[in-house]
């Protein structure tokens, strides 16, 4: 009997010092658990785990509670035993709902409770034992089984204790499993579903990667959580993620309008470098001769490949103080300026001064709250919900709603954080995506974000007392830009589906004074915009592709935010006879893409799309291209001949005459009312 | 023969494990503490407790520029808690690459052990008395103390109360049904371990054992702190000691 005893006293031992060593050294110990036969499927990525604590009627821990769960369907039991600390852990449990019993010995059982188990996550689910009726002792003699309970140790221990204690060792062994299980799955941990106890809380380290990124790494659980009351949980609060930092809650890098670099590569305590290339190849299938795409802030050569962007700047910083600047070249540096018509106020070539910049700006940074800053220069706009930057953007060419709503302000910028998921922020700017003021006065806009959840987004623009026309003094012009983005799957770990989520924006606008109007019939001068866009984007393979599925579109009477086509080289300012913008004049437009993005790593995407667009009024480049024989002849505003040279009048019947009379004496640009498009490329943002 | 003597110290060092008798606080008065008694107390008793804090994932330039802020945060709990070499790694290879896992360590959030000590409770100040605990840290005026040791950095410029400053908004003590307590002051120690973050709260919380549990959270640079301690068990000599 002893000599029994002691050899399961030597069994214990040693694997005491195996639990020992499992904490000491876990690397080594998880090689020691994988040898166990229980352990070899503990690594089954489509099998979920059970983890909780064992506590008595006191609140107490309990050691050796039987815990066991039960799936009838499945014909599954499994029996485990708590550990010295209360822990149990069943591993490699097949997902479905189980039927969770417990009960010890002298102490009592708890009432059954249904959880369920999810694949590839561990579910938490605590055990509160109630007490037991138990038979009357004498008040001296000894409960054997009293000495499960931590507290009660004080005896040596009979063999059941000691049997109790070797499966304790090897819960311990699972729970190491488990952890090594975390550590390499990110996966998200759920909390329990059981009704066992009123209230589970996951320790500290475990809640911060529950709450924290997808893609972030799960903290190794604390053993021992106490279960907490629900009401001691600031609902404002998530344990364990950085509260206080706006947005630094969640990971949104799955936005559509935002990078999705994890890291900054270089920073420095004064200066954070950044540098974008943007190179494509793009293939309007109307094969204009001229080579130029109509229509667009994103798509402008055919048949070529051309450098879109590259940009070099960063970010200033030094303690409150801040600046940033974004040098910008490329087709960018033309195709931008080129829509703002403000530019024709005054001298100093105000296009040309600016146009190798695309933010420049310096303030102040402010605690208050959670962070106001105050600064003024010029800022890239998310109207339109779309970054400037292709690389940040689902897909390459937006909808209208995003590509014809300003990417630039100069002007004042205030941004308040009254809580770390809420941003307001005013402007007090130039105008509406101009470098100069129009006219009287200058523009007030606004943005609220609002990102309660890491899943979802909800953004609204708005913009008023705007007097953005040129050579109209008296218009007014308003609008409303409003977006949500939400992530309705995630699971970054897959090979398959990794992370599905779609957005959509609306838009409305008018212009109103000086004669046009919001309402009523064209004939009255009506100059309204309205619009819409939606875009699908689907991620595979760990986050590595991504396939984007969507389109928009627009109504604008009056076409003042539709992008003149640069006919003979016309821009905002000069205007050209040939597209006109004035009021009642109607551009009703949609369009749709589909984008595939392969993102081997954060620094680059390659991508390809296809898109079509379509106008109601002739639009888009034709194969005649619209640029006069010859190339412009720089009087954009200005009818031309058909021998490449200007009429000298924006009149058709003038022009007629001027060019030699008959209508083939005007030369005409070649616009349609379609265009399909298929364009590849290559992004890198660092 | 040799089996038999190492089962029989097996036995002996088993048996010696499993006499284990009721808490030294709990079992001895003060004064038969041994220096080892109270090496205990101050390594694993209802007044110290090992934490696993989390240390939040650092930031991108964009994403703290969302947020509103430029350039990593400076200061405690900031400086000095990625490890090194935790930074990214730019593959020239861009035609291949782990996609969504293509990220530093320092990217995810890390845990990190932390010890908790009631710096105020009369247990713990008995217990740095007898284990001559040099200079365990103190904070002026009457409160409740709670000290967080394990914090990484070192060589910040300034006095411990001027360090602690920015702590202050970002702790609290919460008990069920009542106001969160904030403290009145945060100090931080330099020591050659680590850096040591004291608060103090006030005793107007009056915590009482009826509170039943009580919990400690704090932000501490990108350091988040969450520990729940149960009153019921922090009873020295019949008395709640905090």
């Amino acid at each position: 009997m002893t000599l029994i005893n002691g050899s399961r006293l030597f069994q214990k031992s040693i694997l005491s010092l195996l639990g020992l060593a499992a904490i000491a050294m876990p690397g080594r110990a998880f090689q020691m658990a994988a040898e166990l036969p229980s352990a070899a499927a503990a690594g089954n990525p489509s099998f979920g785990v059970l983890h909780g604590i064992a506590k008595g009627p006191d609140g107490q821990s309990v050691l050796g509670a039987q815990v066991t769960v039960q799936n009838t369907d499945e014909k599954i039991k499994r029996t485990v035993v708590s550990g010295s600390d209360g822990n149990f852990l069943i591993a490699d449990l097949k997902p479905g709902q189980y039927r969770l019993t417990a009960r010890a010995e002298g102490i009592g059982a708890a009432q059954p409770a249904t959880v369920e188990i999810a694949q590839n996550q561990v579910t938490y689910a605590n055990v509160q034992l109630a007490a037991a009726e138990a038979p009357a002792q004498p008040a001296d003699a000894p409960t054997p089984d009293s000495a499960l309970k931590t507290r009660s140790v004080a005896a040596p221990a009979p063999e059941s204790s000691v049997m109790a204690e070797l499966a304790a060792m090897k819960a311990r062994i699972e729970l190491l499993e488990a952890e090594l299980i975390r550590q390499r799955s990110p996966e998200r941990i759920v909390t329990a579903t059981a009704k066992m106890t009123p209230a589970v809380e996951p320790a500290p380290a475990q809640a911060a990667a529950a709450a924290a990124a997808p893609q972030q790494a799960a903290a190794p659980p604390a053993p021992a959580a106490p279960s907490f009351p629900e009401a001691l949980q600031s609902p404002e609060s998530t344990p364990g993620v950085d509260n206080f930092t706006p947005f630094a809650f969640g990971d949104f890098t799955w936005l559509n309008g935002t990078p999705r670099n994890k890291d900054t590569v270089l920073d420095t305590k004064f200066f954070t470098p950044e540098v974008r290339f943007d190179t494509h190849f793009m293939e309007d299938f109307n094969q204009p001769i001229d080579h130029t795409i109509v229509g667009a802030t994103e798509s402008f050569r055919s048949g070529e490949v051309q450098v879109e962007q590259i940009s070099v700047g960063g970010d200033f910083h030094w303690q409150n103080v801040r600046g940033r600047v974004l040098y910008m070249d490329g087709l960018f540096a033309t195709t931008t300026p080129r829509n703002d018509a403000s530019a024709g106020v005054g001298q100093w070539d105000l296009r040309d001064a600016y146009k190798y910049v695309s933010e420049a700006y310096g303030g102040y940074h402010f605690n208050v709250n959670h962070g106001l800053n105050v600064d003024a220069g010029i800022f890239v706009s998310y109207i339109g919900l779309f970054s400037y930057y292709n690389f940040d953007n689902w897909t390459y060419q937006p909808s209208y709603v995003s590509s014809n709503t300003p990417w630039f302000f100069n002007g004042l910028r205030i941004q308040w954080f009254p809580t770390n998921k809420l941003k307001i922020e005013p402007w007090i700017i130039n105008g509406w995506q101009s470098y100069a003021r129009y006219n009287g006065h200058m523009g007030l806009g606004g943005q609220l974000l609002w990102e309660p959840k890491e899943w979802f987004k909800l953004v609204a623009n708005q913009y008023g007392f705007g007097n953005d026309n040129l050579g109209l003094p008296n218009t007014e012009r308003i609008h409303t830009d409003d977006s949500i983005e939400v992530r309705y799957f995630n699971k970054p770990e897959s090979l398959g589906l990794s992370k599905m989520a779609f957005s959509l924006t609306a838009d409305a606008g008018c212009q109103y004074g000086g004669g046009l109007q919001c309402t009523g019939a064209p004939s009255k001068g009506k100059e309204t915009f309205i619009g819409w866009m939606a875009y699908d984007r689907m991620w595979f393979h760990k986050d590595r592709y991504a396939l984007t599925l969507g389109g928009g579109e627009m109504s604008n009477w009056g076409r003042y935010l539709t992008l003149l086509p640069p006919i003979d080289g016309a821009d905002a300012v000069s205007g050209t006879p040939y597209f006109t913008e004035n009021p009642g004049q109607r551009a009703h437009m949609w369009d749709s893409t589909i984008t595939f993005h392969y993102m081997p790593r954060q620094y680059i995407t390659w991508w390809a799309e296809v898109g079509y667009r379509h106008s109601d009024v002739p639009y888009f480049a034709g194969r005649g291209g619209v640029t006069p024989p010859g190339g412009n002849n720089g009087a954009p505003q200005y009818y031309t001949c058909s021998s490449g040279a200007t009429s000298g009048t924006a009149n058709l019947a003038a022009a007629e005459s001027a060019c030699g009379g008959g209508s083939s004496s005007v030369w005409f640009p070649d616009l349609r009312r379609s265009e399909a498009k298929a364009s590849i490329g290559v992004m890198v943002k660092f | 023969m040799p089996s038999f003597a190492i089962q029989s110290a097996c036995l002996v060092v088993a048996a010696a494990g499993l006499m284990a008798a009721d808490p030294v606080w709990r079992s001895k008065p003060a004064a038969e503490w041994t220096e080892e008694d109270a090496r205990q107390i101050l390594a694993r008793s209802p007044w110290v407790k090992e934490n696993r804090a989390v240390i939040t994932r650092r930031l991108t330039e964009d994403q703290l520029r969302e947020g509103g802020q430029m350039g990593q945060p400076r200061g405690v709990g900031n400086e000095g808690v990625d490890p090194k070499g935790s930074g990214p790694k730019v593959s020239p290879n861009v035609f291949s690459g782990p996609g969504g896992d293509d990220r530093s360590d320092r990217s995810l959030a890390q845990p990190i052990t932390l010890k908790l000590r009631w710096e105020s409770a009369l247990p713990v100040q008995l217990a740095e008395l007898k284990s001559h605990e040099a200079e365990p840290p103190t904070l002026e005026g009457d409160g409740y103390r709670i000290a967080v040791y394990g914090i990484p950095g070192a060589g910040f410029k300034g006095e411990p109360e001027e360090l602690g400053k920015p702590l202050k908004s970002l702790a609290a003590l919460k008990r069920e049904g009542k106001k969160d307590v904030k403290p009145v002051s945060v100090e931080v120690f330099q020591r050659g371990s680590g850096l040591v973050v004291v608060y103090l709260f006030p005793l107007s919380a009056e915590i009482a054992r009826k509170d039943r549990l009580l919990r400690f959270e704090a932000q501490i640079g990108r350091i988040v702190v969450a520990q729940t301690f149960d009153l019921s068990e922090m009873e020295f000599m019949g008395k709640l000691e905090l």
